[in-house]
């Protein structure tokens, strides 16, 4: 689980645990005992049966949540609160509606200091990037959910966070859709190199994405087993050599989906 | 569409009108107490030639009314949008403030005009204190329940990008809460101009609608009464239209936040 490499991950995950209204009755354990490294460059992905903490664990290296107990570590500095060197993607794209595209994807630039003008410049690249050139000026509640999409990915890479923080971000899109924008975001992907960790519960959008899946256990989420994927890019949904990986990842899942289902009774 | 929508609505009016001016030709409306509506307009037009060119009669008392509302409807969004957020954002300060709007809030600000004719004596001061009270109250309130209701992903996004925490009220809680305060300032003003009018009536010394149509009744010209209220009505319309609705339709309606008729 842990790699021993002369440099240290990116993101170090120690024992981490989180419990909601830890001093109450109704305490729900989150997390228990995770422990996870995230590498430079590669594309993670956290999956798991509904319920199980994925996203709790996205939201503590987030820093919108602190863990209960353990520690979180990026770049070797503790997590603490939210901030520039991480960029979220969020489900339901959270834009500003009144801001523009542009406007949009310069907030974290001329956050950070950036004159207009540079902000400018270095948003329309990002614009570009993901092909959304002609909207500039274009206000969010006049996009479909995919040029959203494409918006918030943008607004996220464009202040060069050292990582990309994303949560079930095709989940509220139709199928064509959701299938163009896990293409659109590996090529994107090639082009930047970025670090992404990435909450999922659909196994083929893991298994196209991920370099590594990480799969998580029902409630409290513990790291039930961790899956390599080690296929060439740019993939196409076509090539075999995937199902054997889904299979690995569902016969790990459903397990857990199993015992989820039991915990409810059903 | 609109059109055919506005004529439908002035065919009762006109009648009315119509209707009123026969009675009162008729004389089976006493033309005193209630005198033609062609007479009130003529009454109305003497009274904008009345000291022409040097000072419209009818102009000073419509400017000085129309700028002790703008200020007070100013200074009255700008405290309530200040107090409004600092109590959207700060429990203590909520729970600080809640009370005292509570029990301050329901009275009139005319109520309140003789304690201030007290206080600062007849003239502008008392008049527009008044009208920044009654602009006031609504504004908070509604602005304390739009920073309240914003959206935590937005709060979560601004802080990601690494936006301070006054950039994050700037950019993320005064914009969300617009809609509300719109609402705010659209009750605020009407409040502020009933005030403003009403307090005229006993603290204006010289001008003002308000003065105007105190001084035009204890003179028993019932015609100018009637010229005045005529008045209020187009210039609140004209108020409400050309200020509200067209800074609404530039903003939150531009964002998809609100659908404008």
């Amino acid at each position: 689980m842990l790699q021993n490499e002369n440099a240290p991950a990116l993101i170090q995950i120690r024992d981490l645990a989180k419990e909601f209204d830890p001093q109450s009755k109704n305490t729900v354990e989150a997390l228990r005992d995770i422990n996870l490294d995230i590498e430079e460059g590669k594309f993670t992905v956290l999956i798991g049966p509904s319920g199980c903490g994925k996203s709790t664990l996205l939201y503590l290296l987030a820093g919108f949540e602190k863990p209960t107990r353990g520690s979180l570590l990026l770049d070797g500095k503790p997590v603490e609160k939210p901030g520039p060197d991480r960029g979220f993607v969020f489900q339901d794209y959270a834009l500003f509606p009144w801001r523009t595209v542009l406007g949009n994807i310069t907030f974290g630039l001329r956050s950070n200091g950036w004159s207009k003008a540079d902000a400018d410049a270095k948003a329309r690249e990002y614009i570009a990037m993901v092909k959304l050139n002609g909207f500039e000026n274009a206000f969010p509640h006049t996009l479909s959910g995919g040029m959203k999409q494409r918006v918030a990915i943008a607004r996220a890479l464009a202040y060069n966070p050292r990582v990309l923080l994303m949560d079930e971000p095709f989940g509220a899109l139709d199928s064509q859709t959701r299938k163009h924008m896990q293409q659109e975001l590996q090529r994107i992907l090639m082009q930047t190199n970025k670090t992404v960790v990435f909450v999922t519960h659909s196994v083929i959008e893991a298994v196209f994405l991920a370099d590594r899946i990480v799969v998580l256990t029902a409630r409290p989420g513990m790291v039930k087993g961790i899956i390599d994927v080690n296929l060439p890019r740019p993939r196409e949904y076509t090539d075999d050599s995937y199902l054997d990986i889904r299979e690995a990842v569902l016969s790990l899942l459903s397990e857990e989906v199993e015992k989820e289902l039991e915990m409810d009774g059903m | 569409m609109l059109k055919r929508k506005a004529a439908l609505a002035a065919i009762p009016i006109v009648i009315f009108l119509l209707g009123w001016e026969a009675l009162s030709r008729g004389s089976l409306l006493n033309p005193y107490l209630f005198p033609p509506p062609t007479t009130i307009l003529m009454e109305l037009g003497n009274l904008f030639m009345k000291g022409m060119p040097a000072q419209s009669a009818l102009l000073m008392h419509v400017g000085m009314t129309l700028w002790r509302v703008l200020l007070s409807v100013v200074l009255g969004i700008v405290a309530g949008v200040i107090v409004g957020v600092a109590m959207g954002l700060n429990r203590a300060v909520y729970s600080f403030f809640d009370p005292l709007i509570t029990v301050l809030m329901p009275i009139p600000g005319i109520a309140l005009a003789p304690l201030f004719i007290v206080w600062m004596g007849f003239g502008n001061q008392t008049i527009v204190s008044l009208g920044v009270l009654s602009a006031f109250f609504p504004v908070v309130y509604t602005t304390v329940a739009g920073v309240r209701s914003v959206d935590p992903q937005l709060v979560r996004a601004a802080q990601m990008m690494g936006s301070r925490p006054i950039g994050v009220v700037l950019n993320v809680y005064l914009p969300w809460a617009a809609t509300y305060v719109f609402n705010g300032v659209k009750l605020g003003l009407a409040r502020c101009w009933m005030t403003i009018i009403a307090v005229e009536f006993v603290a204006a010394s010289n001008w003002g609608m308000g003065y105007m149509i105190w001084n035009a009744a204890e003179n028993l010209r019932a015609d100018v009464v009637y010229g005045g209220i005529l008045l209020l009505i187009v210039i609140y319309f004209i108020l409400e239209k050309a200020l509200i609705n067209r800074l609404e339709s530039r903003t939150i309606a531009r964002w998809g936040m609100i659908r404008q008729a």
